[in-house]
């Protein structure tokens, strides 16, 4: 059996009385493009955020092919903490992008996407700036090279921060509701991006409210509630036949709202 | 009214290589208040009680005492204290510390508006803490609060001329030189003025261009 790339287990996570995450347990298979979806509250972003230790989780392990990042078992069995430079160095296998983009104001585009590789990798800067401008090419956004975050859209700005996240040359990608932030009419533009990228092979966990989405191009979906995983399984199926009474109630409450976007023809 | 156009033309050629010391005053005050500034904010978010409580004490002193009793406790304290400073060196100590204190309170409030977001994106990148700082919230943080910077740099050149009572001879003090030969204070004092306003219009006006050049890299 194949050793899963993200392994999630027994996660949990506090904030005062208030429980963000009971147990949660889960695995991504390399390749695979996992949705995470359930109704606000439920601990989406919290367990998201708590896979890379933005937040501290009070419980349970996170392993990326097979290495421990923040909490491991040590060889007596007890559990012990790694130091904040250890999760540091740990922390670049996952590219994480933000719902509010968060790239840096005062730096141009290039810088942003550079950066990272350059200080936190030692990369040859020359190398790095090679592979920023090839992501900008394909992110359609040449030409933006010396702009400043304040000059672009709300879509290429995600780009930006995708494009980024890829630099570091991440083993997956975590999505924390990539839409949430952008216009309607540039949602769907981000969608197929990240379609493409899902078709590109990258390993992704997201965070959504794009049912539509989550049911073209996830392999698997998982739905929270109340910080724990309330069901799981293949996208068509948690979506077209959900068995919990809690996600038909949710996905019921969605499609009111809102015509999931139509993803089932790329548009070029 | 009585008043000398010719003692008043008379005394710019004294005055203005006076303010070329106002002038290197303030700036090397401002450059070791901003350093001072930076590293009582960085300090202060640290949360160590002792440290953070100290900080404080020197806070609240500094902003609750004349900025020329300090300028007067530098003078005659530090070499008191074994120190060996002219003048100038006492004077430009002072203000920094002063305007440490004024930068450290501008820092504090421009960081809390900050959006938290960039930081994290850092510290998602795996960027050490040090670098968090000094690449990330630090830059953010400059131009941020740039216009009172500029502002604070202002209140440094007027306070430049509060060194005369400690010998610094300045535009002030070579005012009153002038005045004591020519027995015409109003037209030396009045000459000093404008020299010094000249100097914080120009500070000003540099200020305005840094803003509206950095304004695409505002969060």
């Amino acid at each position: 059996m194949t050793r899963p790339l993200l392994k999630v287990s027994n996660l949990a996570k506090s904030f005062g009385t208030m429980t963000a995450l009971r147990d949660i347990s889960f695995e991504v298979e390399a390749g695979e493009v996992v949705c995470i979806i359930g109704p606000s509250g439920c601990g989406k972003s919290t367990l998201l955020r708590c896979i890379n230790y933005l937040t501290f989780p009070d419980g349970g392990f996170v392993e990326v092919d097979g290495t421990h990042i923040g909490r491991e078992p040590g060889r007596d069995g007890k559990m012990r903490m790694q130091s904040h430079k250890r999760i540091d160095q740990l922390r670049p296998m996952m590219g994480f992008v933000f719902q509010q983009f968060n790239l840096w104001p005062h730096m141009t585009v290039l810088e942003n996407i550079a950066r990272g590789p350059v200080k936190v990798q030692r990369r040859p800067r020359e190398e790095v700036e090679h592979q920023a401008r090839a992501l900008l090419a394909r992110f359609g956004l040449a030409g933006k090279e010396d702009a400043y975050p304040s000059a672009l859209s709300g879509g290429q700005k995600q780009r930006v921060a995708i494009a980024r996240a890829l630099a570091m040359e991440p083993r997956l990608m975590l999505f924390d509701e990539p839409t949430s932030a952008l216009d309607p009419e540039i949602v769907k533009e981000v969608l197929l991006f990240l379609r493409e990228l899902a078709d590109s092979g990258m390993t992704m966990v997201i965070v959504t409210h794009e049912i539509g989405f989550a049911r073209h191009v996830a392999d698997r979906v998982i739905f929270l509630d109340g910080g724990l995983v309330a069901e799981q399984g293949p996208a068509r199926q948690v979506l077209g036949d959900p068995q919990n009474p809690r996600l038909r109630e949710f996905l019921a409450q969605i499609h009111e709202v809102a015509a999931p976007a139509d993803l089932s023809t790329p548009s070029h | 009214m009585d008043f000398d156009l010719v003692a008043f033309g008379d005394a710019f050629p004294r005055l203005l290589p006076a303010a070329l010391t106002n002038l290197t005053i303030a700036l090397v005050a401002m450059t070791l208040a901003l350093i001072g500034g930076t590293v009582l904010t960085v300090l202060r978010t640290t949360g160590i009680g002792l440290l953070t409580g100290a900080i404080g004490v020197l806070i609240s002193f500094i902003r609750g005492t004349p900025i020329l009793v300090q300028i007067f406790l530098f003078y005659y304290g530090l070499p008191a204290l074994g120190l060996d400073l002219t003048p100038i060196q006492a004077g430009v100590l002072a203000i920094a510390l002063n305007s440490s204190i004024f930068i450290t309170e501008i820092m504090r409030g421009g960081l809390s508006g900050m959006d938290p977001g960039p930081v994290e994106a850092a510290i998602a990148l795996g960027v050490r803490a040090r670098t968090i700082w000094t690449r990330v919230i630090l830059p953010q943080l400059y131009i941020r609060i740039l216009p009172p910077l500029v502002n604070e740099l202002t209140t440094i050149v007027k306070g430049t001329a509060l060194l005369s009572v400690i010998t610094v001879v300045e535009v002030l003090r070579t005012a009153q030189q002038i005045a004591n030969t020519t027995f015409r204070p109003l037209e030396a004092l009045l000459a000093a003025a404008i020299v010094l306003f000249a100097l914080n219009l120009a500070i000003s006006q540099l200020g305005r261009r840094l803003e509206t050049r950095f304004a695409a890299r505002r969060g």
